[in-house]
């Protein structure tokens, strides 16, 4: 079974969400109130690997510019995801093999906005019952973390349904999920949700992301620090791929 | 496995009381023919090789057990394989001990090739390396013999790995006997069933030509006709291709697997996955079925069965045995391409008694969206048959009862499994075993060995 759904985050840009996030935080600090949210799971990674990064290889994953922009619905048939994306390649686990299930991203970009394709095999879909900008990583889902580098960063967590979690971060502060990247998302689902009386063949993500939101602002040589992650639960056990991150560092180079 | 936590506890009242009688009793256990035919007394406890009879005291599974020694790898009965071990005195040798769990340690399953390939330091026979243990034994590419490999480090021969990073629970294999006869387009007569078993080869992305997985699957037919006791046909379970049904790219991308697959020179019967529809679990090609004719099922037809003579999808083969002492059908079913006339062809087909019969559809049982899982089910429930082999599922599974998927032959994996292939052999005693082999070490998945009956019931 194939099913597919697609929205759009309300688009915002990249100062508001700090002032929101310092003048929410005074709020939270006068008021007593503590954030009940879950840690970020990758932006903890991406944190570490700001230290980490000397001495390593960093990975350029460059990126094409398109003229003619796919079509958010799920469906990677569009020429130029075949041609000669920026393409990670399967993802590796943390001790540097093939990560399994398998997952992978693709990323394009045009004028307007960085496009990006998850694709994740997957014996069990598992989509988390949580509303937009909730801890979507509870369930199946990818977690992105693009960072500049005076070290503000962006986070977009996303799962099989589209439900997706976006964040502003800056160096010391907590994640500022009232940020709103304005991303357009489709996915398609090959097999059954929540349902594991079967078997599932995999979830495939499009997104359009607007550079500007990313602070990008659609000039070649561009660069994000970029870090993708994801965990499945595979047999009883929790498996996670990476690209980018602690052992191998990655930068997105828009060509 | 035989009384083992009582064996040291016997030999030292053997010792101290110079007396069996209470410990197993040797006066019940005659001593062991070098032979070990008989099937009683299979691995009779020892202390030393005089206890053997001419036969040698082997360690394995923590205790020593008596075996009739195979310097040559080719003296054991076919219910034995030649196993390399330790005696009781610390010297290599190779023995004959029993298939499967009997000794206490896994004795290698009846087939699917001398184990190649790596383990960390280790390096299987067929690979080169330096090691210098030979003697006047016959040699192996590393160096070893009586099936050891190679440990890198230090030059020096050891028994096979038990378990490798990319092969669960590995284990490697015996040479088996060879196959005689010949499996063409129309069936054959073989000596002995032999096959393989590959599923779901297509890459991750529409129309992703480039990223098709052409190195996975020519990696699993070079290894499979490698094996010493080459496979009479190799079956597979669908998805060849993925690719939009208005593209040329299924196309493209078969030309890409039969071109691997040619690195196999023995028969070749696929199965119709649903990608050779439309790609959606749910579609149904064919004429006067919903999503009709489409470039990916076109392709199929005439690219993957056009070759062995098929004009429909679904299509059965039929094979016997050289002695007459048994017959197989091969079942193929094409659940995204079901009609009323599959159905019918499906029915007479199930009906026509073999002793074997194994069918092979894309779905496993349960994805009940393909439009023929759940019709095809009902009509096989209505008839014998041994094996049911399905894909879908990029990874490999032996479902409780008769099913077992093989989708790993180089889609992009779902589960934690490796790449592989599946082969099925026939045991002298027509039990069937079968086992998963790592494309990339060559080894067994102890986990997922098992042995059924003709009538797919389990057998020891």
């Amino acid at each position: 079974m194939t099913e597919r759904r697609s929205f759009t985050a309300a688009p915002d840009d990249w100062a508001r969400p700090l002032a929101i996030g310092v003048i929410g935080a005074a709020l939270m600090f006068v008021v007593g109130i503590r954030p009940q949210r879950a840690a970020h799971p990758v932006m903890a990674a991406a944190a570490a690997d700001l230290s980490t990064t000397n001495g390593l290889q960093t990975i350029e994953l460059h990126v094409p510019r398109v003229s003619t922009p796919p079509r958010i619905d799920g469906e990677l048939d569009e020429p130029e995801w075949t041609s000669a994306p920026g393409r990670t390649g399967g993802f590796i686990s943390a001790d540097g093999s093939a990560a399994r299930p398998f997952s992978e991203a693709r990323l394009l970009w045009d004028e307007k906005n960085l496009y990006i394709a998850l694709f994740a095999a997957d014996e069990d879909v598992e989509v988390a019952k949580v509303e937009h900008d909730g801890p979507v990583w509870t369930a199946d889902s990818f977690g992105l973390v693009l960072t500049r580098s005076d070290g503000w960063s962006r986070t977009i967590d996303v799962g099989p349904s589209g439900t997706l979690t976006d964040g502003a971060a800056s160096p010391g502060k907590p994640i500022d999920y009232t940020w709103q990247s304005g991303a357009q998302v489709a996915t398609d689902i090959d097999g059954t949700r929540d349902d594991t009386s079967d078997r599932d063949e995999e979830w495939v993500v499009e997104m359009a992301i607007p550079l500007a939101g990313l602070g990008l602002t659609g000039r070649s040589g561009e660069r994000l620090e970029i870090t993708v992650k994801r965990c499945d639960q595979v047999e009883g056990k929790r498996m996670c791929g990476f690209f980018g991150g602690t052992s191998a560092p990655a930068v997105l180079v828009l060509d | 496995m035989r009384a083992r936590p009582l064996l040291a506890l016997c030999a030292a009242a053997a010792l101290a009381l110079a007396a069996w009688a209470g410990c197993g009793s040797s006066e019940s256990t005659p001593p062991v023919s070098p032979a070990v035919d008989s099937g009683a007394a299979e691995c009779p406890a020892c202390v030393t090789d005089e206890d053997c009879s001419g036969g040698l005291c082997a360690q394995v599974g923590g205790d020593s057990y008596c075996a009739p020694g195979c310097p040559n790898g080719d003296e054991c009965a076919p219910e034995r394989a030649c196993v390399p071990v330790s005696t009781v005195t610390g010297v290599q040798a190779s023995v004959c001990l029993p298939r499967g769990d009997v000794c206490g340690v896994i004795a290698p399953p009846n087939d699917a090739g001398i184990a190649s390939g790596s383990c960390g330091a280790l390096v299987g026979p067929s690979t080169k390396a330096a090691c210098q243990s030979c003697g006047t034994h016959p040699c192996q590419t590393n160096g070893c013999y009586g099936g050891w490999w190679c440990n890198t480090d230090t030059n020096r021969c050891q028994a096979p790995p038990g378990s490798c990073d990319g092969a669960e629970g590995g284990a490697p294999f015996d040479g088996g006997g060879p196959v005689t006869g010949s499996v063409g387009a129309n069936g054959g007569t073989v000596s002995r069933l032999l096959f393989g078993v590959v599923g779901d080869t297509r890459p991750a992305g529409f129309n992703d030509t480039a990223a098709y997985p052409t190195a996975i699957i020519d990696q699993i037919y070079t290894r499979i006709e490698a094996l010493p006791a080459r496979p009479s046909f190799v079956v597979s379970t669908g998805d060849y291709n993925f690719a939009s049904t208005g593209s040329s790219a299924a196309t493209a991308q078969i030309t890409l697997y039969m071109g691997a697959r040619a690195k196999y020179s023995g028969a070749f019967f696929p199965a119709m996955g649903n990608h050779e529809c439309t790609g959606a679990t749910a579609s149904n090609c064919g004429a006067g079925n919903t999503d009709g004719i489409t470039n990916n099922y076109s392709a199929f037809l005439s690219q993957m069965l056009g070759p062995i003579g098929k004009t429909l999808p679904y299509y059965a083969i039929d094979l016997k045995a050289a002695d007459a002492t048994w017959t197989a059908k091969l079942v193929f079913i094409a659940g995204n391409a079901w009609s009323s006339a599959q159905a019918a062809w499906l029915e007479t087909t199930l009906a026509a008694p073999t002793t074997y019969t194994f069918i092979v559809r894309h779905e496993p049982k349960d994805t009940t969206q393909a439009p023929g899982v759940s019709p095809s089910e009902a009509i096989m429930a209505q008839h014998p048959y041994t094996l049911a082999l399905v894909g879908h599922t990029h990874t490999y599974y032996h479902f409780p009862g008769r099913e077992v998927l093989v989708g790993n032959g180089g889609a992009p994996l779902s589960g934690s499994k490796n790449f592989g292939f599946a082969i099925v052999s026939q045991r002298p005693d027509l039990a069937l075993q079968v086992d998963m082999v790592d494309y990339a070490s060559g080894l067994g998945d102890s986990k997922f060995h098992f042995v059924v009956k003709p009538d797919g019931t389990p057998a020891p």
